[in-house]
């Protein structure tokens, strides 16, 4: 048996639902004063009798503690006021209102559904934002307009997001594992140590997300791994382990992290690479031309400027490019290798010159 | 002798690069203190691996706030969860955070396996946080501490929209910054009243109710201008659904979103009235 099926097995042992109830965690069941707080939170909104307002977030995954934030959300279906969010601090815990469009709502659900589980450019394209509401309204209880937001939620479903975390999460720890490789080829230990970590951490989440713990916070991913298996596993101490170098160099790190994605299942996604990741110019970067010089000007305030290699790199992301179109391109045209080509986007990236797809 | 006070003094830095400095530290040190609250009852609740990784990120964000002071990020992070590789790229690139670095890789490579090795962690950034970075001054780091501190924060996001329209940079203020600020003072105000709970069913009240918001503008179509204003409409949302694509931030993003339901609400409005309406003279 492979380490990853091992790995697998053990984890699945204990179904979900019963490690829920053995360790208490109630989804959804919250005591008497947050529920009290939550009618008042409701009602100082002051919504229409149309909008929805729901309660969702990690109080409601039943992850949450005394500090947690009340996540309310208002689905406005008739005078959709595009107000901002709110924020209010109450005795050290803070409720946070979003409010959007049911017309929103429903672009989410539906773009999700639609999606084929297989088509990784669309699972990558995916922002972050989409699936955390599509997983928030599954979660969600509604203080008002019952019935309208059980009709708004018959088209969230639980396994569309569960596939769709857990390929997002999959092929990001694949991207993370190649800028960690490139970047320790590049001699920028920091930042391939700090990829590799991510691309573990991201496998872990991917891992999660196709057993049934598909909750998008990822910072709760080793309580979620704690419904799974027990602390005394050495499955969970192996992940609690690879989170950080410790006394590893990082080339050993990266070996680590690598055997950990393998058994994670990560292979299923090895047709996806770093060089699947579309590359763009950030919206508040300017290139100009003076003098046959070409500079970058980010938000009116740094100043960066470019050889002329770099230029031509910089005038083929004006369009969103896949980063393997790019080494290919410089190769043909003699621009650059590809490790210089790597630098540079690296160098971008790290300005915040670049954005990077869905990473 | 007396030493004359100086009442003008030229700064250093020209104003976009102060301003923009100053709001980056200001919004990354506020998402801090939500990483600190998630620390607190991380410990309370014994979740110490939510208290592991809300520490790492408190770390990213302070490394953030520490650069962005220095002038050496000038742009909004495209999402807050994702600034490691980043903060560590641009400390390795420059020899003058060598020590930042080290005390930061330090941090970056503690493995923490026990609850008490977790505390041990955390106590240890918050001393590098205080002592070291020094972020623990002013009101930002304590935004969600309390209401006050939350309205302080906003008020200076405020003043800050303003500075940027002057100068002209967009991208880095917070959208809607005056409208968040009012329905919060409305919200906020709601609460502190101390009405009694009321449960959840009979707290909406009636749309007929409410006060109209905005004047009412009457307009007549004909069918020729419908159709062609539909398909303008559909074609905005449609290239508002493509920008989203490429667009990183929950404020950047709630933008378009707000564009985008503007013209949403019209179209509705067109398929509510072009029928009974249109065929009028």
């Amino acid at each position: 048996m492979s380490p990853g099926r091992s790995f697998v097995s053990k984890m699945l042992v204990k179904s979900k639902v019963e490690t829920l109830r053995s360790e208490g965690n109630s989804l959804a069941i919250l005591g008497e004063a947050e529920e009290a707080v939550l009618g008042r939170l409701a009602a100082a909104f002051d919504p229409l009798a149309t909008d929805i307002v729901f309660v969702s977030g990690s109080r409601m995954e039943g992850l949450g503690n005394s500090t947690s934030d009340f996540d309310l959300y208002v689905v406005q279906s008739e005078k959709y006021t595009g107000d901002p969010f709110v924020t209010v601090v109450l005795d050290a815990q803070y409720a946070v209102y979003e409010i959007f469009s049911l017309a929103h709502a429903t672009r989410v659900a539906t773009t999700l559904n639609a999606i084929d589980r297989n088509d990784y450019r669309q699972i990558a394209s995916l922002s972050l934002f989409e699936l955390e509401f599509y997983y928030r309204v599954l979660i969600g209880r509604a203080l008002t307009s019952h019935h309208s937001f059980e009709q708004l939620r018959d088209s969230f479903r639980r396994s569309t997001i569960d596939e769709c975390v857990a390929t997002w999460c999959g092929l990001r720890s694949v991207v993370l594992l190649g800028e960690a490789r490139q970047k320790l080829a590049l001699c920028r230990e920091a930042g391939a140590y700090v990829a590799a970590q991510q691309a573990a951490a991201a496998a872990l989440d991917s891992f999660l997300a196709a057993h049934g713990q598909s909750y998008p916070g990822f910072k709760w991913r080793f309580e979620k791994l704690l419904r799974i298996v027990p602390k005394t596993s050495p499955d969970f101490k192996r992940a609690w382990d690879i989170k950080s170098l410790g006394r590893r160099d990082v080339s050993q790190y990266l070996d680590a992290v690598a055997e950990f994605c393998r058994d994670m299942g990560m292979q299923a996604f090895e047709s996806w690479s770093l060089n699947d990741v579309m590359c763009r110019q950030a919206k508040t970067a300017q290139a100009i031309v003076v003098n046959g010089q070409c500079f970058i000007v980010e938000n009116k305030t740094t100043l960066f400027e470019l050889d002329e290699a770099s230029s031509k790199l910089w005038q083929w992301i004006a369009t969103p490019t896949r980063r393997g179109d790019l080494l290919d391109r410089a190769e043909q045209e003699q621009v650059m290798t590809a490790l210089e080509v790597d630098e540079v986007l690296f160098d971008l990236a790290m300005h915040g010159l670049l954005r990077q797809g869905s990473v | 002798m007396t030493v004359p006070v100086r009442r003008l003094r030229r700064m250093p830095r020209a104003a976009s690069a102060h301003f923009v400095a100053d709001a980056l530290a200001t919004r990354v040190v506020t998402a801090h203190s939500g990483y600190h609250l998630d620390i607190e009852g991380g410990l309370q609740a014994s979740q110490y691996g939510m208290v592991f990784v809300a520490a790492r990120l408190a770390l990213y964000a302070a490394l953030y706030v520490h650069l962005a002071r220095q002038g050496k990020v000038a742009m909004l992070p495209a999402d807050m969860r994702e600034i490691g590789s980043q903060v560590f790229d641009l400390l390795a690139a420059d020899p003058a955070e060598a020590d930042v670095l080290a005390t930061a890789m330090e941090f970056e490579r503690a493995n923490p396996s026990t609850p008490d090795e977790v505390r041990q962690f955390v106590e240890a950034y918050r001393a590098f946080f205080a002592n070291v970075l020094q972020l623990d001054r002013g009101f930002a780091h304590a935004t969600l501490f309390s209401d006050n501190t939350y309205d302080q924060y906003l008020n200076y996001a405020s003043e800050l929209t303003k500075a940027f329209e002057l100068i002209g940079i967009a991208g880095i203020n917070i959208p809607d910054i005056r409208a968040r600020a009012a329905k919060r003072t409305a919200v906020a105000g709601r609460l502190s009243v101390g009405e009694p709970n009321v449960p959840s069913l009979s707290i909406a009240k009636p749309i007929e109710e409410t006060a109209p918001d905005v004047r009412q503008v009457v307009v007549s179509l004909d069918e020729r201008d419908v159709e062609p204003l539909r398909a303008a409409l559909r074609a905005l949302t449609e290239a508002i659904t493509a920008e989203l694509a490429s667009t990183d931030g929950r404020d950047e993003r709630r933008e378009l979103l707000v564009r985008q339901g503007g013209f949403e609400r019209t179209l509705e409005r067109l398929a509510e009235q072009a029928r009974p309406t249109l065929s009028k003279p």
